[in-house]
């Protein structure tokens, strides 16, 4: 399914895991080119001050090819049948085709750009063709379409971008159809969504890292924080309460189109708005789970302007001197905590170079077994590397 | 890290036995970094903050009064600096990495909070009276100096932002008052020169290594600034023979920025002389093609784009082999 080189990519992720372990200091520099030497990758991947160059010049190609075509045809009438559309997809997809079996672009900005406007070309014919054979246009079917066009990108050319499109468009499809379905659509809504994502996040969760999924890795990276988010939102008090009053979506819970009106089960969803993003931190903090944790710290400002949208407990400014204090004081108190790395936690910066030099890794294994006192000297140990100048912010 | 892979390298003899030892310890005990989420709760704090303190300000401005309010931005800003100073290294050419991460936001903080000081105390008793100049040539030498006593890029780009409003400032507001209309040819040479400035700084900057880490900043001020304002001064003197001169300039000063990218390894300054230079040129050639005053200009020009636009692709990609080898 894959267009690219299996070889090569596997190959690929081994020079990135070789080029980790040389930024943590355990291999050298000359053993990372001996692998690079021994597991050659053939891919035309360029940095990304090149690939974004690359993509703008792409896009002017197509942009003023498809225009001499059009400036050609213009005498045709074929101009605004989806016909032609279609066929300008169809080019641009078989050169994108070309470009990458043949020159081996491989995320290099030409692939980008010729991807985005080919699937943008499909999907404006399919839409044409909506508008020209029926009186309703269904946008439901137009998502479901989107989605299959976004998942045979993403799976074909493994796109992150491509992959967030396609759930997206997945849980548009669902959206508009279970609406439709029947008269509780909507007020089932939320939990079906909820269903949904969970089933999402946990199969990505459990297909992550195997064998025939490796290189989808990031993929499915983004299926998990698009479903982890959507899982809140099905929940956000703030949203099931504007989708269910909304006229256009038929208020459904039967009562008022006021914004006071009130949603079933309304303390089930605010202990949801609140305590989400508190779980996701406490599981990201558990797991060492990322992902998890930065989409909680993200919904935490999210669950407190739901919450101000409906109390105002106290004006603006002070509750934003009262946050930013609470904040600055809580990451103050937490970088200290963590000078000497705790529970496997660390403040440093994983991804710097020459690291093992700066955290001397053993003496932390030792210093954690150990014994307070036996801790204490190691902080002066530590106090070589970028922290310490002079107890700086000890004293503080 | 993945030890299976790491053992097969191990025993195709591309990692010596100490490397893979390494590997095996530092994997048993796998950190957790929570840099990233740490830094920007702190960024957040300080915004939220400041912005709290000054809507906080600005509410009660009636029941305080205007000393009290100045007092407490010069009273948070003197604090501020006062611990930076206290906490700094001393100074020295090279590149001086801060105390800790605390230090760069309390900067930060001392920073903005003497730019709403300096502002206020303009505002509201115009010290500097009507001569604008005087009132952000100030904080723009303080900017300055606090960008080099304590290495501070986001400071130093504050600098020079503040070194852009002074010229256009200094420069323009005459001629605003007398003829209510901005008059863009003073505007254009303005700019002009202080891109060329910035470039200076940038060269000098490497060329008696004082700070040389900030040639980036500037010389990306610099590029940008230079290039936009002698595309905007060919269109502008369009009519005129002038215009090429502008064109000249524009392309002896790609021709340095070129060699200067490959001196330093900068794909990004090559990128961006790449793409200047071509609007440059399909300006000319458009000009060209639509002087002929036919109706196949538009053709023949769709098809310049094309092709030179695949031509620009195919230079990209080896100036970028040959950048990566030299």
């Amino acid at each position: 399914m894959i267009i690219y080189n299996n070889v090569w990519l596997a190959n690929l992720l081994i020079r990135e895991e070789a080029e980790r372990a040389r930024k943590a200091d355990a291999i050298s520099t000359d053993e990372q080119k001996k692998i690079a030497e021994k597991y050659p990758v053939g891919f035309y991947t360029p940095n990304i001050f090149i690939r974004v160059g690359l993509f703008i010049l792409t896009c002017i190609i197509v942009l003023f090819s498809g225009g001499l075509i059009t400036l050609m045809a213009s005498d045709m009438h074929i101009i605004d049948t989806w016909g032609y559309y279609l066929f300008l997809g169809i080019i641009t997809y078989i050169s994108l085709e070309a470009m990458v079996k043949s020159n081996n672009h491989y995320k290099s900005g030409v692939d980008d750009a010729l991807m985005w406007i080919s699937g943008g070309l499909f999907v404006a014919a399919f839409i044409i063709i909506q508008f020209k054979t029926t009186n309703d246009i269904s946008y439901s079917r137009i998502s479901f379409f989107m989605f299959l066009l976004a998942l045979y990108y993403a799976m074909r050319f493994t796109d992150m971008l491509m992959t967030a499109v396609s759930l997206l468009a997945l849980i548009v499809t669902i959206f508009l159809v279970w609406k439709d379905l029947s008269s509780w659509g909507m007020s089932t809504m939320p939990f079906l969504l909820m269903i949904v994502c969970s089933c999402f996040y946990l199969l990505s969760k459990g297909v992550i890292g195997k064998k025939n999924a490796i290189h989808y890795t990031n993929c499915l990276s983004i299926i998990q924080i698009i479903s982890l988010l959507i899982l809140y939102f099905a929940g956000n008090y703030l949203i099931v309460q504007s989708l269910s009053t909304t006229e256009a979506y038929g208020g459904t819970y039967g009562w008022g189109d006021t914004k006071a009106a009130k949603v079933p089960f309304a303390a089930f969803f605010w202990i949801w708005t609140i305590s989400l993003p508190f779980v996701y931190i406490y599981l990201g903090l558990r797991k060492k789970d990322v992902i998890l944790l930065r989409s909680g710290l993200l919904l935490v400002a999210i669950a407190v302007f739901t919450f101000r949208a409906y109390y105002h407990v106290m004006p603006v400014e002070g509750a934003l001197c009262i946050i930013g204090a609470i904040l600055l004081g809580l990451s103050y108190g937490v970088i200290k905590y963590l000078k000497i790395p705790k529970h496997g936690f660390t403040y440093e910066d994983l991804n710097e170079d020459n690291l093992m030099d700066k955290l001397k890794v053993e003496s932390l294994i030792i210093s954690e077994t150990f014994s307070g006192t036996q801790a204490q000297n190691d902080q002066t140990r530590f106090g070589g590397g970028d922290f310490g100048g002079g107890g700086a912010s000890g004293n503080f | 890290m993945n030890i299976d892979l790491f053992k097969k390298l191990f025993e195709e003899d591309c990692i010596s036995e100490e490397s893979f030892e390494k590997i095996k310890n530092t994997s048993h005990q796998p950190l957790f970094s929570l840099h990233w989420e740490l830094k920007t709760l702190l960024y957040l704090g300080v915004v939220l903050l400041s912005t709290g303190l000054g809507i906080l300000i600005y509410k009660n401005i009636d029941t305080i009064g205007h000393q009290v309010i100045l007092l407490i931005i010069a009273a948070i800003s003197a604090g501020c600096f006062f611990y930076c100073f206290k906490h700094k290294k001393p100074f020295s050419k090279e590149l001086i990495k801060s105390p800790n991460s605390f230090f760069d936001y309390i900067l930060l903080l001392a920073c903005l909070s003497f730019l709403s000081f300096v502002g206020y105390l303009q505002f509201q008793y115009a010290v500097f009276g009507t001569n604008y100049g005087m009132a952000t040539f100030i904080p723009m030498l303080v900017l300055f100096y606090i960008a080099y006593e304590f290495d501070h890029l986001g400071i130093l780009a504050m600098g020079i932002t503040n070194l852009a409003i002074w010229m256009g400032v200094s420069v323009t507001p005459k001629q605003l008052l007398l003829n209510t209309d901005f008059n863009s040819q003073t505007v254009i040479f303005t700019y002009i020169f202080l891109g060329l400035l910035l470039l200076l700084a940038a060269y000098l900057s490497t060329h008696f290594s004082f700070k040389r880490h900030f040639r980036f900043t500037y010389q990306h001020f610099g590029v940008h600034l230079s290039f936009i304002s002698l595309l905007a001064g060919y269109f502008f003197y369009f009519d005129s023979g002038v215009s090429f001169l502008f064109m000249l300039t524009l392309f002896a000063l790609a021709y340095y920025i070129y060699t200067d990218s490959f001196k330093h390894n900068s794909f990004y300054f090559l990128l961006l002389v790449v793409l200047y230079t071509y609007i440059a040129i399909s300006s000319l050639v458009l000009r060209a093609l639509f002087s002929i005053k036919d109706d196949a200009s538009i053709t023949l020009s769709f098809m310049y784009f094309i092709a030179s636009a695949i031509g620009i692709i195919f230079l990209l990609i080896n100036l970028n082999k040959k950048i990566k080898t030299a």
